[in-house]
């Protein structure tokens, strides 16, 4: 085994408290990389068709990034995979903090948990030691408590990921919270941590992480460091963090507000990074494990009727889903919010996303002020979402409904509402303006997690950052085409950049580097991943494993019975228009149909049905899977 | 002019860049434990306290090690130790009042922060430069410029100063 990796693979099994150490063949790391890619074969592996994603069959599968644990700028991310509580198919969340890189230094690469426990329980890692231990006295506890009494009972160097009351309660809106503040959040990924009574994993990790050529590592590392620190975007990421874009993004239409009515809103100062630097609610930058980015935020309202929130975040997509999205650009209210979310263990988009939903019911009179008991869901009302996120929590009243996620609830309170659930897949949409912005609106369609930009980020069709131009003319052929409004050559943006993002989260790398600042490029990471693991692997090859991990995503996808026809954005963001100005944007079947003919042409999957093809598949070494698929033909 | 390594606690955003590359460098592995250099993560505060060799001018360590292991060699302002002459007692760790001497299980010696022999590879990986190895008065330089301004601003508020 390369000695890079932590060289084995964890099993915890919680029904019948069986612990096991599987070896990490090389062959894996060669084909898929690591966290990401390696959770995708191995749930390929675990997981069948037809099982409840809430039952003991269903796996919830820990990556660290291939190179998480050593000094490659930004690499410390990990990935949790499982079938998905909100989504019923393939569910990646990816996130930061510290947690992976200690699993990896206590010689793991991955963990896999199986079953379910009969009462609540907790994990310990502490190098080779593992302990299975009773969870009764945290059970109930917000995330931060969890994570007190942890470092209380077994010491202040041990990092957690643990689910809050969300995900005790089965929220399918609920995230795992990686060391406090950071959130593996979408897809009800807690609910189904929460379903195995499994409260928190404590991780220690005293061990060392090798380098197969350390000099060369380490000049390809320090480059891609260098590089990143003079990226404009990376810089402006450490200023004002992931809020730095808001007033930008909302002065071309592309911040949605209003549930998706509209792509801006009024009053935006208050909801961007810059406000909260100036006003004073900024206190600190958080960097995740490597990273000199450090886009983290710490935040604390310390007057009003808020006094005393200590919050990470707000991000970007906060200050949308609970902020704009709800009309609300009260920033003390949705500091408040967003910090609850991070105690309960809620993911901050789909919970923004489902009350803002909810705000358009009681507008239109589904919802009365009887079944909110007395709280009015109008737009503006930031203190009416604070309440919201706890009843959601903690399963009060119209709370309960809402934690099963927008998809059920609009067809639990019935009527239209469906056509407002501004969610595809079970997936409530990422704060992101498709209408404006096409290739996000063909990769919406087709990831197969759902609706969002965290599996590709197309940002490059803005043509905002010569890096960014220079990538749409390698892979469309010219410049011209950086240009968000065209539907044309949106599939040959959206597979550079889908096969670069598996890449990015298989090494742990984050997409703030890569596909979005595009400071570390497939070149670097070829080059780092070849001298940590002695794997010599090209530019090309390394996007062909990316390519490979995306595939056996779609495949598994497509052994559930999902096609063509799931490939589908929300109804709202196909049926009503989007005003930019004097222009009418809107995304048409026709069109996202078109883009569907191009996207499955160049990735050789049947046009018909959206299935990859058995050349394909053997093309990308997934021949085994080609024969799952085809086992009829 | 001899140079410190000086750390802005209120810059560091506790990404363990320093922790790691300092393994790294010193012993070709990315470990906490084997590092130089440590982060403490007061996470309520949203604060991280680097904490490393302060390098002292009446160094503890050096005064208490029984066999004239620990020097401190005042032309480059750093304590260094002589790993020949190390005999793994721990008692530097004890001496020192940051917990900056760490004891290694396998060569049973003690390893602290060298300076990476003056070009430390923690200043070279952090991002936000909050540890800098600079000309040893520069952050008192600072610090009186800093003041000096905020005197300045609340005489201008008192009207002392137009």
């Amino acid at each position: 085994m390369s000695k890079v990796n932590g060289g084995k693979i964890l099993h915890v099994d919680l029904t019948t408290h069986k612990v096991w150490v599987e070896p990490l063949k090389e062959e894996l790391v060669k084909q898929y990389l690591g966290a990401r890619g390696i959770n995708a074969r191995l749930l390929w592996d675990l997981v069948k068709p037809g099982i409840d994603p809430l039952g003991p069959e269903n796996v919830l599968i820990f990556g660290t990034g291939g190179l998480s644990g050593t000094h490659a700028p930004s690499s410390g991310r990990t990935s949790v995979t499982c079938l998905g509580a909100a989504t019923n198919r393939y569910l990646k969340t990816n996130v930061g903090g510290y947690w992976g890189a200690r699993l990896k230094y206590a010689g793991y690469d991955h963990l896999v948990i199986h079953g379910a426990a009969s009462k609540p329980v907790y994990i310990v890692i502490d190098d080779d030691k593992i302990e299975i231990l009773d969870a009764d006295e945290i059970w109930g506890k917000i995330v931060k408590d969890t994570d007190k009494y942890i470092k209380e009972m077994h010491g202040n160097d041990f990092e957690t990921a643990c689910i809050g009351p969300g995900g005790e309660k089965l929220a399918k809106i609920a995230a795992i919270m990686i060391s406090v503040s950071f959130a593996a959040a979408r897809g009800g990924i807690g609910a189904v941590m929460g379903s195995k009574n499994l409260k928190a994993i404590a991780v220690r990790g005293t061990g060392s992480i090798g380098i197969a050529q350390p000099s060369r590592f380490n000049e390809a590392a320090m480059e891609a460091r260098d590089a990143l620190s003079k990226d404009v975007g990376a810089q402006g990421l450490y200023m004002y963090g992931t809020a730095s874009i808001v007033e930008g993004v909302n002065s071309t239409h592309g911040f949605p507000s209003y549930n998706f009515r509209q792509g801006h809103i009024d009053g935006i100062e208050s909801l961007t990074g810059q406000w909260l630097v100036e006003k004073g609610y900024l206190k600190g930058r958080l960097g995740c494990a490597s990273c000199g980015v450090s886009c983290h935020r710490y935040c604390t309202i310390d007057h009003g009727r808020y006094k005393g929130t200590k919050i990470a975040g707000p991000e970007y997509e906060t200050l949308s889903s609970l902020g704009s999205g709800c009309g609300v650009t009260d920033t003390e209210a949705v500091i408040k919010a967003g910090g609850l979310c991070n105690d309960y263990g809620l993911d901050t988009i789909s919970t923004g996303g489902v009350i803002q939903w909810a705000f358009e019911c009681y507008e239109k009179g589904l919802i009365s002020k009887e079944d909110t008991d007395g709280l009015e869901l109008v737009w503006g009302n930031g203190d009416a979402v604070v309440e919201m996120v706890h009843k959601i929590a903690l399963r009060q009243g119209l709370g309960d409904i809402l934690a099963e996620g927008t998809r059920i609830a609009s067809q639990r309170i019935g009527g239209e509402s469906w056509k407002w659930a501004v969610q595809s897949n079970g997936l409530e949409q990422s704060r992101v303006e498709t209408r404006a912005a096409k290739s996000y609106a063909l990769a919406f369609a087709t990831h197969s997690r759902g609706p969002d930009h965290l599996s590709t980020e197309t940002l490059a069709e803005f043509g905002l950052t010569p890096e960014a131009r220079d990538i749409v003319k390698k892979v469309t052929g010219d410049e011209k085409y950086a240009n968000p409004w065209l539907t044309e050559k949106r599939a040959e943006i959206v597979l550079w950049h889908e096969n670069c993002y598996a890449v990015t989260d298989a090494l742990g790398f984050c997409a703030f580097s890569s596909t979005l600042a595009y400071g570390v490029t497939p070149k670097n990471m070829a080059e780092m991943f070849s001298s940590a693991t002695g794997i010599e692997t090209t530019e090309d090859e390394i996007m062909e494993a990316g390519e490979r991990i995306v595939n056996l995503e779609r495949a598994f996808n497509i052994k559930l019975g999902y096609n063509r026809t799931h490939d589908v954005l929300p109804w709202r963001v196909m049926n009503e228009p989007l005003k930019v100005g004097t222009n009418v944007l809107m995304n048409s079947k026709q069109e996202l149909d078109k883009m569907l003919d191009d996207y499955y042409q160049l990735h050789g999957w049947d046009p018909d049905t959206g299935i990859p093809t058995r050349d394909t598949l053997q093309r990308l070494e997934l021949g085994d899977v080609a024969n799952v698929l085809f086992a009829d033909s | 002019m001899v140079e410190k390594l000086v750390i802005d606690i209120s810059k560091c955003t506790g990404c363990d860049s320093c922790i790691t590359s300092c393994s790294f460098h010193h012993g070709g592995e990315f470990s906490i434990k084997k590092s130089r250099i440590q982060v403490v993560k007061i996470k309520e505060a949203g604060v991280n306290v680097p904490l490393t060799c302060q390098h002292c001018g009446e160094a503890p360590c050096a005064e208490v090690c029984p066999t004239g292991a620990v020097k401190r060699d005042s032309d480059r302002n750093m304590v260094l130790i002589d790993e020949k002459k190390c005999i793994g007692c721990g008692i530097c760790g004890l001496a020192c009042p940051f917990g900056a001497i760490s004891y290694d299980d396998n060569s049973k010696i003690a390893f602290k922060c060298d300076l990476c022999n003056g070009d430390p590879m923690c200043v070279k990986v952090c991002g936000p430069k909050a540890i800098q190895y600079i000309e040893a008065d520069v952050p008192e330089k600072i610090k009186r410029e800093q003041l000096a301004h905020e005197l300045l601003h609340a005489l201008v508020q008192n009207g002392k100063v137009v």
